[in-house]
């Protein structure tokens, strides 16, 4: 079941007639999916923070349609069950951790006593009791981005909506943050998350959209942009053994006494030079698909001409 | 409007506000004080001790408007200036935005609420000093009740100016800045036949009554209020009243609808 459905959507931000019009998103879509962690990626500039104000409806739409669990963002009713961490927050200074988590309840109409017992729930989650009642201004980097956490699941939502969650948390913060995210993607929530930090993306997410100059340059699981399906690594004794491999069969891209990796038209043929090997009395300890990191993959499409968005 | 308030209420609290209605209240206080020292004599031989009672407690009154009007609802415009350009602030509005409110309703709460909060306190702070006239000068008049009509208007009013312009500019110094635009023109408007007299030019003066019965007219009312407290009146002005309170509120429609359409 499909929880965001962005079609076709346009973002323009008019400067005025000198400057000209920029364009933030340009016709985009994509959807996330229920339960799922999406991943939103892309340079700076690249339209990721517009993406989330538009589906929250805190900026306009240009063209195009987005809807939330089927309702427009014009309808606040959209944003009942919706979390949401903004970038670079700044949250009422005059309240309290306690106060801002008691705000948020009340602001999405959550009765007083639930909110009460969700707010002290969350707190121990992030862990800010100790500092519950302590002004947030009186704040760490750190201590805001939980604090804002635990704002953004008070509405318990369905949809929570990350802007660098783990900005200004230490690795140990950060690590806390991911466990609480794939415990939120398990109670079937969905989660979109905006973040720098590609390898943090690639340790929680299910699937990435990577947005270059308001272009969606690339939209596929984590696992299909991590791999390289036409790269195989073969690990075997190979000794000293002259290994040459009929062309047909595919490229050597490497060759060492322990591993050989292939590069391969058809991925089907890695049976063939499993074959081959087992004819050549070689013995095969594994064989896998050779890995990348969500950066590199990240790099070459924000490299390549954002028409060829693919799934 | 509960979260609203609740976070108005947090914001107010916050900012020590009270103190400063609280450090008034005294000094009226201490003024009552003082005033009840001095020994006052009857001038005209058959006047009563009611009498003088009587003028004593609309005298009290008088005094009372007169500060109402020159000092308790500027303070309010003063405090209150910051509120909605602080709401607006980068990073913060996302955060009330993202609420399942309309910013109609986000907008129109957060005013209320800031209206009603300063209104209370600068009320409450009038009613001491009044209570204490009662007690230390023996003068006690209901027409106080005119002075907090006049409070309740007037801040309203001044109040969504300063949503108007809040919303519009986002910054507090013109905020202000804009108030006191409203302020001077409403008072160059006062004068619109002294201004027609001068001018005697047609354009001119249709368009400075034009303008006049749009703008707001918080001078002509305290003057009004003024009069009635000295029962020297007894005809109210409505159009002060009327062309007030609707300014106040198309303004906010206004401001509403300014809102709906920004990005943030």
């Amino acid at each position: 079941m499909t929880i965001v459905d962005v079609h076709e959507l346009t973002k323009i931000y008019s400067t005025g007639m000198k400057k000209g019009d920029i364009v933030a998103l340009d016709s985009v879509s994509m959807s996330v999916a229920q339960g799922e962690i999406f991943g939103l990626l892309g340079p700076n500039g690249a339209g990721k923070t517009t993406m989330m104000k538009v589906i929250l409806g805190i900026t306009q739409i240009t063209s195009g349609e987005v809807t939330i669990a089927g309702l427009p963002p014009s309808n606040p009713r959209s944003r009942q069950r919706v979390g949401y961490l903004p970038e670079n927050h700044r949250f009422p200074d005059y309240m309290t951790g306690y106060q801002l988590l008691l705000f948020t309840g009340q602001m999405h109409g959550i009765d007083t006593r639930e909110y009460e017992e969700r707010a002290d729930r969350l707190l121990d989650l992030v862990g800010m009791t100790k500092w519950a009642h302590v002004n947030i201004r009186k704040y760490s980097k750190g201590m805001l981005q939980r604090i804002g956490l635990a704002q953004s699941m008070i509405p318990d939502p369905d949809l929570l909506l990350l802007d660098e969650p783990t900005d200004g948390v230490d690795p140990v913060g950060r690590t806390e943050i991911r466990e609480v995210l794939r415990h939120i993607r398990d109670e079937g929530k969905s989660i979109v998350l905006n973040s720098h930090l590609l390898a943090e993306v690639e340790t929680v997410a299910d699937r990435v959209a990577i947005l270059n100059k308001g272009r969606l340059a690339r939209i596929a699981p984590v696992e299909e942009l991590t791999s390289r399906q036409s790269q195989y690594e073969v690990e075997a004794d190979f000794g000293n053994k002259l290994l040459k491999l009929p062309e047909e069969l595919g490229r050597t891209v490497m060759l060492s006494s322990r591993a050989l990796t292939v590069e391969l038209e058809d991925p089907e043929k890695i049976n063939d030079i499993i074959d081959h090997l087992r004819f050549k009395q070689i013995s095969i300890k594994s064989v896998r698909p050779m890995k990348v990191s969500l950066e590199q993959s990240f790099m070459e499409a924000v490299a390549q001409p954002s028409e060829e968005a693919s799934e | 409007m509960k979260g609203i308030l609740f976070d108005s209420l947090t914001e107010v609290r916050h900012r020590k506000v009270v103190w400063i209605f609280v450090a008034l209240t005294v000094l009226g206080i201490l003024a009552v004080i003082g005033a009840s020292a001095i020994e006052i004599s009857m001038g005209a031989e058959d006047a009563t001790i009611g009498d003088l009672s009587s003028e004593v407690s609309i005298g009290i009154v008088f005094v009372l408007t007169w500060i109402s009007h020159k000092i308790l609802i500027p303070l309010t415009v003063l405090l209150s200036a910051g509120v909605i350009p602080n709401m607006l602030t980068k990073g913060r509005i996302d955060f009330y935005l993202s609420k399942p409110v309309t910013r109609s309703s986000l907008l129109v709460s957060k005013t209320l609420a800031t209206w009603m909060i300063y209104t209370i306190l600068a009320v409450a702070s009038l009613i001491v000093v009044w209570l204490s006239g009662a007690i230390f000068l023996d003068g006690l008049s209901s027409r106080i009740f005119y002075t907090i009509a006049l409070i309740v208007v007037s801040t309203f009013c001044w109040v969504s100016v300063v949503c108007f312009a809040g919303v519009v500019t986002q910054r507090t110094p013109t905020v202000l800045a804009i108030v006191f635009a409203t302020f001077m023109i409403q008072w160059g408007l006062s004068q619109r036949e002294l201004i027609a007299f001068m001018t005697d030019n047609e354009v001119i003066t249709y368009t400075v009554d034009t303008l006049y019965y749009i703008f707001p007219k918080t001078g002509e009312l305290y003057d009004n209020t003024q009069s009635w407290v000295m029962g020297t009146s007894r005809k109210f002005e409505m159009v002060p009243l009327f062309t007030t309170l609707a300014f106040s509120v198309v303004l906010m429609f206004v401001t509403s609808h300014i809102f709906k359409r920004k990005n943030y």
